[in-house]
């Protein structure tokens, strides 16, 4: 048998002769020791006053033989590793402040640092650029229906009232968007299909953007914050009192109204304003440019003045007025829909919005509020307008359709509610390799047929 | 199990590594320890295929011990030869290519009105195209009498399941390894250690800090549909998987010499700077070599080589690259992609290397550039009306504004920084920096320092693999 000498290349590198030295050995075994330290870590247990992070990890997935098999096991240890172990939730702050420092990176979904240290959404860019846009004819179905309910319930004394609000990438965009992200060239966004439908159909609507921007050079502090993804709590203040002072108007009525006598300025961004530093994991952001204000509020009014009940549908901007106790005060504990899913004030069994009689609910309530921002205008909503619609022009498809839903609506909220049942689905859904959110799906379809059967 | 994941950098490494190291210095043992590591290597991603590559090795070992024991009885040797290979490649066809086969058959059948055949989807082995090459070099290097088949089972599967090497190459040849796995420990040294330490992480480095940043643009434009891309948006998604591409596969590879040298085993290179290549014929020398190198043994010399007529000469050059494409995917643009570049290859033969020689380095590298861009790109996208659709709006000179794109944060600085390692070897007198790196004798201090700088990277790529969702890794699936 010979053997054939064939070259091959490799990339050895020569050390100079008598470079085994015993400060080789020694580097050599610094890196063992460093790595053994890494993969000890996890399991070292610090004390708590030392380690703000020692309370909140979670424990390492349990081996089982089929979990193994089935790669479960390995993908909720790979998960573990990166989400939960001490080591990960040490090391993604320092990665997140590097990708911040040095590439003006955020790991805030869809979120990017903009001009001057402006925290942007590029989703929110683009709706304002009117990429995607609704269609013209989805845009007045919407409208036209939410007419039909808002006279509907006019008839039995209660008003509907949208309100729209602009992100800050939508109010001013020049500002806090670098130029690579406005190449596209504008073209009508939803904001403005909306305002001018509901303008067009008469409907009772406030224009949030049209309202800010005719303060926007006279207005003493920001309206919007660098690091936040809603606008600044001195906005939320103005925004509030201008819904209060619509629906007075409205309703020829006096509600306790949001006041303040004096402002508390600040660098350091409070409340929500600069949730998004939070939401990226950041440890250190710039200071705000210019100092934010703080109403100290508080609720006052003349003897005639009467709380109401008003019911929000809203994205996450309608929860700056329950931070600012509009729900508890002037709207007499009234509730909020959030993306007409989750209802706020959050109830001991977590009540979701599909559990109640719809028209009942609406009745009891002196106005009803739809309120979303210019990004979330394509789901404006979230189904309340359709349902509404049906039900007061076809109660016998609506209830029918309500009935056949529920059983598997119940059934999903049985499955959030169950760590169990979840951990089961996850399980499913890594080996049929299927999103979580399609699992459950299954999992309450199977439920809800077996629940008939 | 991928080296650029939490669970082999935290867990993985650092046992294997300090147990490695604890052992005493003899041969079996350590051998046992990497067979086994290797195996708990392998079954984490495919635990239950681990059983399908023990066993075919098993057959395989079995067969192979039969062609050499009749090495003297040309026709029974020549059998028990064509009985590994159709058990390596019968495996290859069934996990890699039997949905393809039959999707095509189908939509042949289906032009006759005749009933489609309904078979499951086949998962895929992770690696097996790089391990069944690997199974054929043994048998046909000891077919050929290259060399003697491994007295030892284990010792065989060693060499097919060792992990630095398993689920993406460089693709190791069996007379390469088979006196290292006997001999390895004897260079076990410190200082390859520490290097290989060190090639690990720069091989780390590319994947997670450079080819992450450039898959993720990629992704980003090459996802969508490329009627909302204008001709700009579509080359920086072009541009920007060739760096992906590259700096992934050779950070893999990278990271699997590293890992060799650890061990003393020394892997064969796979990359030398494919980009600055004035050729299509120069780049497969610089690109994939170790592929490149299986090909031209095992096919293309077998075909003839270059030893016959031209035009049997553009026939051999046309099906190995053919057979090249079809390795790297069962997809009609794999097959479209081989076929690309074989017509450079051909087209280099006939006229286009004068051509290229004759307008300087420097254009000619661009113009090859230019080439492999646009075959990543038939590379990359699968959809053969979609590849259709982004070659059109590549060459369409279509500005229109509403089919730009914003690039990442990240892409903007490091598509620079891709640009730079990968072009760096045109800068005039970078060949001595290049050699100085990676061939000059160290002294203690340089290595000591290259370690720190290595460690340094390991927390860095540690902390961008822990904290980012987006790892993919590109030749896993191959």
């Amino acid at each position: 048998m010979t053997k054939k000498k064939e070259q091959v290349k490799t990339s050895e590198v020569k050390v100079e002769q008598g470079g085994s030295e015993l400060s080789l050995k020694i580097a050599w075994y610094a890196i063992l020791g460093l790595l053994i330290w890494l993969a000890a870590y996890n399991k070292m247990t610090g004390s708590e006053s030392d380690d703000e992070t020692a309370e909140t990890v979670a424990s390492a997935p349990d081996f089982d033989l089929s979990n193994w098999l089935d790669g479960y096991y390995q993908d909720k240890t790979e998960a573990y590793l990166k989400n939960d172990s001490r080591l990960g939730k040490k090391l993604l702050p320092v990665k997140n402040q590097l990708d911040y420092e040095l590439y003006k990176k955020l790991s805030l979904y869809a979120y990017v640092v903009g001009k001057d240290d402006y925290f942007i959404c590029t989703d929110a860019v683009n709706t304002y650029l009117g990429k995607n846009a609704l269609p013209d004819s989805t845009v007045n179905d919407q409208l036209t229906k939410a007419k039909v309910i808002a006279d509907t319930l006019k008839a039995k004394g209660i008003d509907l009232i949208l309100a729209y609000v602009p992100t800050k990438e939508y109010f001013m965009p020049e500002t806090v968007v670098p130029t690579k992200y406005l190449k596209f060239p504008k073209q009508v966004n939803n904001y403005e299909k909306f305002v001018n439908k509901s303008k067009a159909l008469g409907l009772n609507f406030i224009d949030y953007y049209s309202y800010l921007n005719s303060i926007k050079n006279t207005a003493p502090y920001p309206l919007f914050t660098q690091h936040g993804t809603h606008w600044s709590y001195y906005t939320e203040c103005i925004a509030a009192d201008t819904m209060l002072r619509y629906i007075e108007h409205l309703k020829g009525i006096e509600l306790p109204m949001l006041s303040w006598k004096d402002v508390t300025l600040s660098d350091v961004p409070k409340v929500r304003d600069g949730d998004a530093i939070g939401k990226s994991a950041l440890e250190h952001v710039g200071p705000e440019r210019k100092p934010l204000a703080y109403p100290n509020i508080g609720y006052t009014g003349s003897p005639a003045a009467t709380p109401i009940k008003v019911l929000g549908i809203g994205d996450s901007y309608y929860r700056g007025y329950a931070y600012l106790g509009l729900m508890e005060v002037p709207f007499d504990k009234s509730e909020y829909w959030y993306y007409n899913n989750s209802v706020v004030p959050e109830t001991p069994d977590k009540k979701e919005v599909w559990e109640y009689d719809l028209k009942s609910q609406l009745e009891s309530y002196k106005a009803i509020i739809i309120m979303y921002c210019s990004n979330n205008l394509d789901h404006f909503g979230d189904g309340f307008i359709d349902d509404a619609y049906q039900m007061y022009t076809n109660p016998g498809a609506y209830y029918a359709r309500v009935k056949k839903e529920r059983p598997i609506k119940m059934a999903k909220k049985t499955i959030h509610q169950d760590a169990d049942m979840m951990e089961e689905i996850q399980k499913k859904a890594s080996r049929l390799n299927i999103s979580i959110d399609s699992a459950i799906n299954l999992k309450a379809i199977e439920m809800a047929s077996g629940a008939k059967g | 199990m991928v080296f650029s994941s939490s669970i082999f950098l935290v867990v993985f490494l650092p046992l294997f590594l300090v147990i490695y190291n604890l052992l005493p210095k003899v041969l079996n043992l350590k051998n046992i320890f990497i067979l086994l590591s290797s195996i708990l290597f392998y079954s984490w991603g495919g635990p239950k295929f681990i059983f399908v590559i023990l066993g075919v090795t098993l057959l395989d070992f079995i067969l192979v011990g039969q062609v050499y024991k009749h090495r003297d009885n040309k026709k029974q040797k020549l059998v028990f030869l064509c009985m590994s290979l159709a058990l390596n490649l019968g495996l290859l066809f069934y996990f890699k290519y039997f949905n393809f086969f039959i999707d095509n058959l189908n939509a042949v059948t289906s032009i006759f009105g005749a009933n489609t055949i309904m078979v499951g989807k086949i998962l895929l082995p992770i690696g097996i195209s790089f391990y069944t090459f690997e199974s054929i070099t043994y048998a046909v290097d000891v077919y050929r009498g290259v060399h003697a088949p491994l007295k030892n089972f284990w010792e065989y599967q060693l060499y097919i399941i060792y992990f630095p090497k398993l689920i993406a190459g460089p693709i190791v040849r069996y007379h390469h390894i088979s006196d290292q796995i006997q001999n390895h420990i004897e260079h076990e040294t410190v200082n390859n250690k520490l290097q290989g330490f060190t090639q690990f992480c720069v091989g780390l480095s590319k994947k997670v800090l450079i080819a992450n940043v450039m898959g993720s643009q990629a992704d980003a434009i090459m996802n969508m549909d490329p009627a909302q891309l204008n001709t700009a948006a579509t080359w920086i998604g072009a541009i920007a998987y060739t760096f992906q591409i590259y700096f992934d596969f050779s950070g893999y590879s990278d990271m699997a010499i590293g890992l060799g040298k650890m061990m003393g085993f020394f892997l064969p290179e796979n990359f030398n700077n494919p980009y600055v290549s004035g050729s299509i014929t120069e780049f497969w020398r610089r690109w994939h070599m170790t592929l490149g190198a299986w090909m031209k043994n095992y096919l293309y010399i077998p075909l003839g080589g270059n030893r016959v007529s031209a035009s049997r000469l553009y026939l051999n050059l046309a099906i190995v690259f053919l057979a090249s494409g079809l390795w790297h995917g069962a997809s009609w643009n794999f097959v479209i992609w081989g076929a690309f570049h074989g017509l450079f290859l051909i087209l280099d033969r006939m006229f286009l290397l004068k051509v290229l020689d004759k307008i300087g380095r420097v254009p000619s590298v661009i113009i090859t550039f230019f080439i492999v861009i646009v075959g990543w790109v038939i590379f990359r996208i699968e959809d053969i009306h979609k590849l259709g659709l982004y070659l059109h709006k590549m060459f369409a000179f279509d500005f229109d504004p509403h089919g730009s794109i914003a690039t990442n944060n990240d892409f903007d600085y490091l598509v620079y920084v891709a640009a730079f390692f990968s072009f760096f070897m045109l800068i005039p007198k970078s060949g001595l920096v290049h050699d100085k790196i990676f061939y000059a004798n160290y002294n203690k201090a340089q290595l000591i320092g290259f370690s720190v700088v290595a460690c340094a990277l390991y927390f860095v790529c540690l902390m961008y693999v822990s904290g980012s969702a987006y790892n993919p890794f590109i030749y896993f699936k191959f």
